[in-house]
């Protein structure tokens, strides 16, 4: 990271802490609870991609801080997955206004054991790139910390103009602790301008964004006196090849860039947000640290395109939100063919023969959502309700010349959530069940029995995965939140512990998980 | 700021158009060309020889049948590929001639062609490796276990041998997946062998160890009952307790000397820190050979006959050994990697074993029994161990097979 991210990091966070800190802000004027639930639902920019957005913010200065736990236990997973989970966190969430100028600022600490994962030494082996590193030592509990820091800034420059930049910054580092242990970390920055230029009826908006993020992963060993474990350099579809060696090192680095566009309109009664966003990706994988290798994995271009439609409607008894969002997505996985030669000083370098596309994966996905609140009095929130339904269809494709070997599926997942508030004096409980089914409308697998075609193959690997991601589901979640009221002579204005438990159980399946969600935080 | 919206609408758009498509792997004719060894007169040209090609990125393997000219005529998708031939043939003369072919690690990026020279098999009939177990075994713990790695020789002729004065080594490149540093200018193998590790004699005075027709002799890395013996490994698959020899590297101090087990001795060594005589569980270059005179030490204390590993900096010397020394020699290739690169030359071993199911495992590589007269195998020894080998089998340190593997 340069002296210059640092700098603006830095100078965003101040401006988050500060708020924390400083007394003499203005306060929110009501006495409503769930504050900044209502405050982010009045402004539908807050769902795009466009920072300038801040500026349609109601004048408040509002915050959260809590800290979490979440504790998972179960066997419905995929296998690089953990099947165990302990995972504490701290975060804090602000929105500010000083002269004209919002800001926005997102501090989030995370720090998690995790065991049951097998074959991965990625911080998150499921971000999308097929190219993936690991062992199969098993056993092994992996220790993830992990930092994120957002900021954002906008300003209406004239009456017909707001800018915006938001930056993001992010680091974790994840150690298994068991040899061969893979010490893995990751950095990942991206930076957003935008603008809106504002229209008497309407308003237009526009954003780029460019973000690199590289993942640095060291194979070590630190006890076991074995010479010779082996690492697996998988390549999609469970092929893979695997080298056995003491030490391996492994490097990540994907830039991408993304455009996009919004306009926000009037209809009806509902104000509408409409969002157009593409975005392109490419991420290299090299293997070594002075001898640099890429035929064991490969380039991962991404290509996704997203329209995402708000429409919002705000009265003094209820609010109604209608979301629809459907992307497209398309992945290529481009391997290497490559040489070893021995340069003019007698060492082994890898000259690149020829790439080729081996890998395409494509993804659409479509959800429409409906969210209705109903409020006491403009402020406060008597019951809320949500009803959704996501509908997904992948497919991917691996060309093994003359073969060519695919996995396509299509499901659709429909859920339901009510919560009601009860209210007594400064306290307020709201109990809420939310439930989850996922019935898999189409699927084919198509793999290969030949023994020399599979031998470099870990089919069960991904047998057991594309199980996971096929079979038909229901989710329980009961959840409470209890908040409490300070005076509003307080710097804090609401205390709120929120617990959640989710229970997913796979149906013709002993396969199940649960997730124990508890958060204690305040408002200020 | 007109501008930015500009360049947003542009990137957008052009975004949607950016992600052109690569191609998938393209597939190109290769025809290989076969040749006799010039001046080879005796025969015409086979029309039954097989031609193999093995894609080293997935070991996909492909063959086709050379025409009566010596052309085979490949449709290969693209990528790095070994072409391997290896074939009998009789002479004009009565004799029966071995021919082996190595083309290593073609890159196929276009319509080519090749062409494999083949070489004369110098099949002598006498020592040959029966049965190398290098892969090591796993312990309760996990842990790898190398001390009960063995190699088997045996007399494949019709005559009494003598084991005494007999050498053996492994080539100091230790693994196959990347190109060996003892090349010429050409980036032609060396004549001669270069040596790691520790190199050892069967001592005597060329009559004290006979080897009748059909017998072998073991070599253990540490001559114990393995399966049973405290500080050995109850999952080792050998008890080499009964072995001929074992390789005791007696200045470590560290090493485990069986009192029942006859030790070789040694004639030279590159490590002072090793304290047992392991051979990469991943895969050795392995010979037996004969050094001139049968006089060791005249041998290394010929300063001519060491040389330090091209483009190192490091001072080691390792022994040289000429190519024509050589009784036989087997090159076990690291399966698992992409790429197999050669470090024995093709006279020596035109092709490669290896064993699948990766180190650790338990399993060994052993000559297939060609044919059995009376009680003697007859092994196969066409020197082209891709043809001569069956790889990942359970080791049987001095016992033959009750019938012919082909």
């Amino acid at each position: 990271m340069t002296k210059l991210q640092i700098a603006l990091i830095l100078s965003l966070s101040f401006l988050t802490a500060e708020r924390g800190l400083a007394n003499s802000v203005q306060k929110d004027s009501t006495y409503s609870f769930h504050l900044l639930k209502l405050f982010t639902l009045k402004n539908q920019w807050l769902g795009s991609g466009n920072i300038a957005g801040l500026t349609f913010n109601a004048n408040q200065n509002i915050g959260e801080v809590f800290g979490e736990y979440k504790l998972a236990d179960g066997d419905s997973k995929r296998v690089r997955e953990a099947s165990h989970i302990d995972n504490y966190s701290l975060s804090t969430e602000s929105y500010l206004v000083i002269n004209d100028t919002y800001f926005f600022g997102k501090l989030a600490y995370q720090n998690s054991d995790e065991t049951g994962n097998l074959y991965t030494g990625l911080f998150n082996p499921y971000r999308g790139n097929p190219y993936i590193i690991g062992d199969s030592i098993p056993g092994a509990n992996i220790h993830k910390e992990s930092f994120n820091l957002s900021g954002g800034v906008a300003k209406k420059l004239t009456d017909n103009l707001s800018f915006g930049l938001l930056a993001d910054y992010h680091i974790g580092k994840s150690a298994k602790q068991k040899d061969p242990r893979p010490r893995t970390v990751i950095t990942d920055f991206s930076l957003h301008p935008s603008i809106i230029i504002h229209f008497p009826t309407n308003n237009l908006g526009f954003d780029l964004a460019y973000r690199n993020k590289k993942e640095d992963i060291d194979y070590l060993q630190v006890v076991t006196n074995d010479p010779d474990p082996t690492y697996f350099m998988f390549k999609g579809m469970g092929f893979y090849s695997s080298e056995t060696g003491e030490t391996k090192s492994r490097f990540f680095n994907q830039n991408s860039i993304s455009a996009g566009v919004q306009l926000d309109t009037k209809l009806s009664e509902f104000s509408s947000l409409t969002e157009i966003r593409a975005t392109y990706s490419k991420e290299i994988t090299e293997d070594g640290t002075t001898t640099i290798k890429k035929a064991d994995a490969g380039d991962w271009k991404t290509f996704t395109i997203e329209l995402n439609q708000q429409f919002t409607k705000y009265t003094q008894s209820a609010i109604q939100k209608i979301t629809f969002g459907s992307s497209y997505f398309n992945g290529d996985g481009i391997e290497y063919i490559q040489d070893a030669i021995l340069n003019d000083d007698n060492q082994t370098e890898y000259i690149t023969l020829s790439k080729n596309l081996k890998l395409n994966r494509k993804e659409f996905d479509a959800t429409l959502e409906y969210k209705f609140l109903k409020l006491y009095n403009h402020e406060q929130i008597n019951w809320e309700s949500r009803v959704y339904a996501h509908y997904k269809l992948k497919t991917e494709k691996y060309y093994y010349i003359p073969e060519i070997f695919n996995a396509d599926y299509a499901n659709i997942e429909l859920g339901v959530n009510f919560e009601k508030d009860f209210y007594f004096g400064k306290m307020c409980f709201a109990p809420g069940l939310q439930l989850n089914y996922r019935h898999n409308l189409d699927q084919e697998l198509n793999l290969s029995n030949d023994e020399t075609i599979t031998r470099r193959q870990n089919k069960q690997l991904y047998i057991h995965d594309f199980e996971y991601d096929t079979a038909d589901f229901i989710n329980i979640s009961p959840r409470i939140n209890c908040t409490y009221k300070l005076p509003k002579s307080e710097n804090i204005d609401e205390l709120f512990l929120k617990i959640r438990y989710e229970f997913r159980e796979v149906i013709n399946s002993n396969e199940n998980i649960g997730i124990l969600t508890a958060k204690l935080g305040f408002m200020f | 700021m007109r501008k930015f919206a500009l360049i947003s609408l542009c990137l957008l758009m052009s975004l949607l158009v950016i992600n052109c498509k690569d191609d998938v792997t393209p597939s190109y004719i290769i025809t290989v060309k076969v040749n006799y060894p010039d001046g080879f007169t005796v025969a015409n040209f086979p029309s039954d020889v097989v031609v193999t090609a093995t894609n080293t990125n997935n070991t996909r393997t492909t063959t086709v049948t050379a025409a009566s000219d010596g052309y085979a005529i490949f449709e290969l998708v693209e990528g790095n590929y070994n072409f391997t031939a290896s074939f009998a043939v009789n002479g004009n003369d009565g004799e029966e001639y071995i021919f082996n072919g190595i083309i290593s690690n073609y890159s196929l990026i276009s319509e080519s062609t090749a062409t494999m020279n083949l070489v004369l098999a110098d099949n002598t009939g006498g020592f040959i490796f029966k049965e190398i177990y290098y892969a090591g075994s796993l312990t309760v713990e996990d842990k790898g276990y190398y001390s009960d790695q063995f190699f088997e020789i045996y007399n494949n002729s019709g005559d009494t041998l003598y084991a005494d004065g007999l050498c053996i080594a492994v080539h100091e490149t230790t693994t196959t997946s990347s190109p060996t540093s003892w090349v010429d200018d050409n980036g032609e193998l060396l004549d001669r062998i270069p040596l790691t590790f520790h190199t050892w004699i069967v001592p005597g005075n060329g009559m004290e160890h006979p080897v009748l027709p059909g017998e072998s002799f073991i070599i253990a890395q540490d001559g114990i009952d393995h399966q049973t013996d405290e500080i050995g490994n109850p999952n080792s698959p050998v008890n080499l307790g009964n072995a001929d020899w074992e390789t005791y590297v007696e200045s470590s101090g560290k090493d485990l000397d069986a009192s029942a087990v006859s030790n070789l001795t040694l004639v030279y060594a590159t490590s002072t820190t090793m304290y047992d005589w392991t051979a990469s569980s991943l895969g050795p270059a392995i010979v037996i050979f004969r050094l001139p005179s049968n006089n060791w030490e005249n041998y290394v204390s010929d300063a001519n006959n060491f040389m330090a590993k091209p483009g190192s900096t490091r001072t080691t010397e390792y022994l040289m050994i000429d190519k024509s020394f050589v009784v036989d020699a087997v090159e076990c290739a690291r399966f698992d990697a992409e790429e197999i690169y050669k470090r024995l030359p093709a006279e020596l071993d035109a092709g490669y074993t290896y064993i699948e199911a990766s180190n650790k495992s338990s399993l060994s590589v052993r000559r297939k029994a060609k044919m059995i007269i009376g009680d003697r195998v007859i092994y196969k020894d066409t020197n082209n161990s891709s043809e001569d080998f069956l790889h990942d089998l359970t080791p049987t340190p001095g016992v033959n097979p009750t019938s012919a593997d082909e």
